[in-house]
């Protein structure tokens, strides 16, 4: 213990920079990867813990899954009051403007979600607490009060934080905005913030399930029966009995079973992003591997003189790791609170996704409690201490006369050992085996730990890349370069071993940033391509509410005439869907008007090659066309059956058709329209596509249109062209988490190569003497420091691409296709890696800069000068 | 002509809370082909003379000047100029740059005045004949004896014709053949190229090699003889 006080403890203060460094380094690393954890934990929890507060009490739920059922059916259930209380409910997402402000489709920003709950309140209340105030006054009511209060069919009670927030009153009037349709709702009470009011952050309105039914246009349907068991009723035998009798189409299911079907329908989204942050580890792992470097071979005198009198190899080895272990408990510490401040801005950035593509959710970072502190540390020290372990066993296998003389320091060295050769071939192949397993559980395993396998594959094999490039530049030298780049030249060379591991980081990083380009740059092609050759229609048109298609938002059949009465309008095709749980996962079924995509669309087909034909038999039929992510994560394929819950009970549709869908790896089923009225509620469209006469003005068919439809319903008209580029803009915005976990891992690795360039300098500090005295001017010395991070730069740039490209295969052919099931085309974004290697370039030689700084102000001192 | 004059020359360093005086008021002038050994205990401030003769390091007091040049009014990269052009070093531990080659090492002042490897290869050559390391042009440091390496040393501090050679205790890492070998071509050299040479060294046999030794203590001369053929005692000693 003294020993270590002494020799490692005392040291890392004598090198406060280079201690800083590595402790900073390696709390990015941990602090991402917590940052990523906390905030896939959050999207997921903000669904569920919204579930769980909003479900109460609730042990059970009665439905037709993704559709609701018929209030009707309520009198064939009268048994379920042998189990407990039911209470039917209306629990939907709908859009809420809280102040009543004019043209609601030129005001889309002042909409704001919210969860609408439609109850009979004397029922719920055996289920969920209430806590309602009829004025500010903080007095609780009691609930006949709160049964006055929503007796008048536009009452409305929203939460304390809700009315808080936007400086409502009571008696104010907010708008109700579901699809087109616009209701005003008068704000009658207050929610307290407790019980259900705590959920979404305050988000939550209480209506009467009668007046939410008007409201939402949807009289004589409620979205499920809640149950809450008497108490001695056990769970399990409740929940199978309940099964047993149900009629056909019903489903009994716990509350946390939707939860469930979430988390499974976000696990591919949050293994990739869990796989990106650990990028950043692995660089600040590599920083640590090369700070151990450092600190072994500038100190091998040291190490040789603790052998000489005594000091065994597992004293050695203990301090070194115990060095390692010193850092790794400091940066893990630092990682989880940085961590957690990280992991907003990580929420951010996915929520927008989450919402967009899956679910409407109120995504907060959670506290940082001792779980994610445990696994920062769980994650963290033991691979710091593996990438110590080179460093430190090399300590221990010193000589200790050879180790006092200095011999093999700067040496240059003239060629590379075998095992700098054998090791990457072995990763590289063992990486190429890999890429070609299937998926495990719908997750690219296999197609991590083989990008994983080229990266490691790619730092053992740096030493020998340097040696090749060293060999290149020292011919081009002999003819055309100068001093300072012969000097340059020759001081990496002998820095090989020390620079190879901040190299490799670098490299690593961008060979991921790289491999990510190509990818983004290849999907934003083909999705780009698939937008272009399947929207077809002159004008779409759409609630307010961006997002999935299934859901309330649906567009009336008022509109839907209004729009049809222009003389310019040929066709129309609507979309409509619904959440259908489907293999433990929600998936999407939808109904388009099969006459109208086979006359005017243009749906890119998989299989078979003729889909129009396909749609045309499909029409009326039991039949679904579905998407390609549906068919590669299920295995489903044409010819195939599936079984679906419908309100009338399974149903089994015939697979026609694979079609290319870049909109949602949901897995989407397509049937009809008309069909699809058949087999579930009469559901109207979300959207809406409309053909014009080929001659048509499309602007000012819209312009019309929207005229006729009028200012309050909500409802909004894109063009092709304006649709387009909505889409790309989506498309970018999903992938700005990726490029954010890029730019941390190079910059931490940038911050690597200027402090090994800072460390190299440091340490040649006696021959950096010696060339002054010999006349090298600080100019010289500049130049020459420049040039070494220059160098680096282009070497790492150059190893980046490569690998990058290699990675990108992997990404697309292997990752995301067992991912989300989308193929995508390769493209090379030429334009972006060009730019980004002139960057990376220069950007390392900056990284150079304070070094060059610091050795053109090199004195020549006592301290420097050799002695005798 | 005189080559190299300090006058007045002293030197204070600053340790913490303690000063240390290294040289205390020196003066010492060397003309062209001048060979002068300092001899002294250590610590007495010979090593310090030399890097304030070389323009290494500035004195708290006095004045150098070098070919007539007042070395403290220059500035720093008109003194690394001197440094490069005028005055060659020698030094115990060799101190050859280990990443370049013998060749590179030599021809490193001439390289680091601008010129190209190409221009300098016959002046290289030609040193490294005259000090006989020829047959090691293409090594590197790491592969020469301590002879061999001292050799080049000697090259590279004579390579750019300075007019004045500083050598501390240039025999002080080679065994006494090597250490005569060395001695013998630097008064050679001294003797064929007119260049003044200023040797600080504990070696008798180094002192006995010079025109003049200059003997000092505690940062001063404590006096200054001109050897002709007589030889100095038999154990080495010289003060």
């Amino acid at each position: 213990m003294i020993l270590f006080r002494a020799f490692i403890i005392r040291n890392l203060r004598r090198q406060p920079l280079r201690s800083l460094a590595t402790v900073l380094s390696l709390a990015v690393g941990v602090g991402v990867v917590v940052a990523i954890q906390l905030a896939n934990v959050s999207s997921v929890r903000g669904f569920s813990s919204a579930l769980d507060t909003i479900a109460g009490r609730t042990s059970l739920e009665i439905s037709t899954p993704g559709v609701g059922l018929d209030e009707e059916r309520l009198a064939q259930l009268p048994w379920l009051q042998e189990f407990g209380s039911v209470s039917p409910v209306i629990d939907v997402d709908v859009l809420i403007s809280p102040k009543d402000n004019g043209r609601l489709n030129q005001t889309p920003r002042k909409l704001e979600l919210i969860r609408l709950l439609g109850v009979d309140i004397l029922r719920d209340r055996m289920l969920r607490d209430y806590f309602v105030q009829s004025d500010h006054t903080e007095q609780v009511v009691t609930t006949q009060r709160v049964l006055q209060l929503l007796t008048d069919p536009d009452s409305v009670l929203l939460t304390k934080t809700f009315i808080e927030r936007h400086g409502l009153a009571i008696g104010e009037v907010v708008l109700l905005v579901v699809g087109d349709r616009t209701t005003r709702l008068q704000v009658n009470g207050i929610l307290s913030d407790e019980g259900v009011a705590r959920a979404l952050g305050g988000n939550v309105a209480l209506m009467d399930i009668a007046a939410a039914q008007l409201a939402l246009g949807t009289l004589g349907r409620i979205d499920r029966v809640d149950l809450v068991l008497r108490n001695g009723v056990d769970l399990d035998v409740a929940e199978g009995m309940i099964s047993q009798r149900l009629p056909s189409g019903l489903e009994v299911r716990r509350p946390s079973t939707r939860g469930e079907e979430v988390e499974q329908m976000l696990s591919a989204f949050h293994f990739n992003l869990s796989a990106l942050s650990g990028i950043a580890l692995i660089v600040g792992l590599f920083l640590v591997y090369n700070t151990g470097s450092v600190s072994v071979i500038t100190r091998r005198s040291e190490i040789g003189m603790l052998r000489t009198i005594g000091a065994t190899r597992r004293v050695i080895l203990g301090m070194f790791l115990g060095e390692a272990a010193f850092y790794g408990v400091i940066g893990c510490a630092l990682g989880s609170p940085l961590g957690w401040l990280l992991a907003h801005g990580a929420v951010g950035l996915t929520s927008f996704t989450v919402n967009q593509f899956w679910i409407a959710s109120a995504a907060e970072v959670p506290p940082l409690d001792p779980t994610m502190i445990a696994l920062a540390f769980v994650v963290g020290l033991p691979l710091v201490l593996i990438a110590a372990a080179g460093p430190a066993l090399e300590a221990a296998g010193l000589v200790p006369l050879a180790a006092i003389r200095g011999d093999e320091v700067l040496i240059r060295r003239r060629g590379v050992p075998r095992r700098f050769i054998l090791v990457p071939a072995v990763l590289f192949a063992f990486g190429g085996f890999l890429a070609f397993q299937g998926p495990v559980s719908g997750l690219p395993v296999f197609g991590v730990l083989a990008a994983l396998s080229v990266i490691l594959g790619t730092a053992f094999l740096m030493p020998a890349i340097l040696f090749g490039f060293q060999y290149l530049w020292g011919m081009v030298n002999r003819r055309w370069f100068r001093i300072e780049s012969r000097l340059a030249h020759a001081n990496l060379e002998s820095a090989i071993p020390r620079v190879a591991i901040s190299v490799a980081a670098l490299s690593v990083s961008i060979a991921m940033m790289v491999a990510i380009a190509i990818m983004v740059g290849s999907f934003r092609e083909t999705v780009d391509y698939w937008v272009s050759q399947t929207l077809q229609g002159d004008l779409f048109v759409s609630g307010p509410r961006q997002g999935p298609i299934s859901g309330r938002s649906t567009i009336s059949s008022e509109s839907e005439s209004i729009i049809a009465q222009h003389p310019e309008v040929v066709a129309i095709d609507g979309l409509m869907g619904i959440d259908v749980p489907f293999a433990g996962s929600l998936v999407v079924v939808a109904g388009g008007r099969f006459a109208v995509m086979s006359k005017y669309g243009s749906l890119q087909f998989k299989s078979p090659a003729d889909g129009t034909g396909v749609l045309e038999t499909a029409i009326g039929s039991e039949s679904v066309v579905v998407s390609e992510s549906f068919s590669l994560k299920y295995g489903i394929d044409v010819g195939s059956v599936v079984e679906l819950p419908t309100p009338k009970g399974s149903v089994d549709f015939q697979v026609v058709g694979v079609y290319f869908d870049y909109s949602s790896d949901r897995g989407t089923l397509v049937m009809d329209a008309a069909t699809f009225g058949r087999v579930f509620p009469e559901l109207r469209p979300a959207a809406l596509t409309i053909y014009l006469r080929p001659d048509a003005d499309v602007e000012s068919v819209r312009d019309e249109i929207r005229t006729a439809l009028g200012s309050d319903r909500s409802l909004f008209i894109n063009t092709n062209s304006a649709l387009r580029e909505n889409a790309l803009s989506v498309f970018d915005s999903t992938f700005s988490i990726t490029r954010a976990l890029e730019i941390i891992a190079i910059a931490v690795s940038m911050f690597g190569v200027a402090t090994t360039l800072l460390m190299l300098v440091l340490e040649r500090r006696r021959e950096i003497a010696m060339l002054r005295l010999v006349g090298a001017d600080r100019f010289h010395l500049k130049r020459m420091i420049m040039i070494e991070a220059g160098a680096l730069g282009l070497v790492t740039q150059f190893v980046g691409l490569i690998v990058g490209f290699v990675l990108s295969l992997i990404l697309i052919y292997v990752v995301n296709v067992q991912s989300f099931g989308w193929t995508i085309q390769f493209h090379l974004p030429i334009g972006f890696l060009f730019q980004a290697t002139i960057f990376i370039v220069i950007m390392t030689s900056l990284a150079g800069l304070y070094p060059a700084k610091l050795a053109g102000r090199f004195q020549l001192n006592d301290d420097h000068l050799p002695n005798g | 002509m005189t080559v190299m004059e300090a006058t007045g020359l002293r030197k204070l360093y600053r340790r913490g809370n303690t000063s240390v005086i290294a040289l205390n008021g020196l003066d010492l002038s060397l003309g062209a082909g001048a060979c002068v050994a300092l001899v002294g205990p250590s610590g007495c401030g010979k090593s310090t003379l030399l890097h304030l003769c070389g323009g290494m390091d500035r004195p708290t007091a006095g004045e150098v000047r070098v070919e007539g040049r007042p070395l403290s009014q220059l500035r720093d990269d008109e003194l690394t100029r001197v440094r490069r052009e005028r005055i060659g070093f020698v030094f115990q531990s060799f101190h050859l740059l280990p990443t370049l080659t013998v060749s590179e090492n030599i021809g490193l002042p001439l390289l680091l005045s601008g010129e190209t490897p190409r221009s300098t290869k016959a002046r290289v050559e030609d040193w490294a004949e005259r000090v006989g390391v020829t047959n090691r042009l293409d090594h590197l440091p790491s592969e020469l004896s301590g002879g061999e390496a001292q050799r080049v040393a000697i090259a590279r501090a004579l390579v750019h014709d300075p007019v004045l050679v500083l050598a501390d205790e240039p025999t002080g890492s080679l065994d006494r053949e090597n250490g005569s070998k060395i001695l013998d071509l630097l008064k050679a050299i001294n003797r064929q190229s007119g260049v003044a040479l200023l040797l600080a060294t504990h070696d008798a046999a180094a002192a006995a090699a010079a025109d003049q030794v200059v003997e000092m203590c505690d940062g001063r001369i404590l006096g200054e003889r001109v050897q002709d053929d007589t030889p100095l005692p038999s154990d080495g000693s010289v003060t």
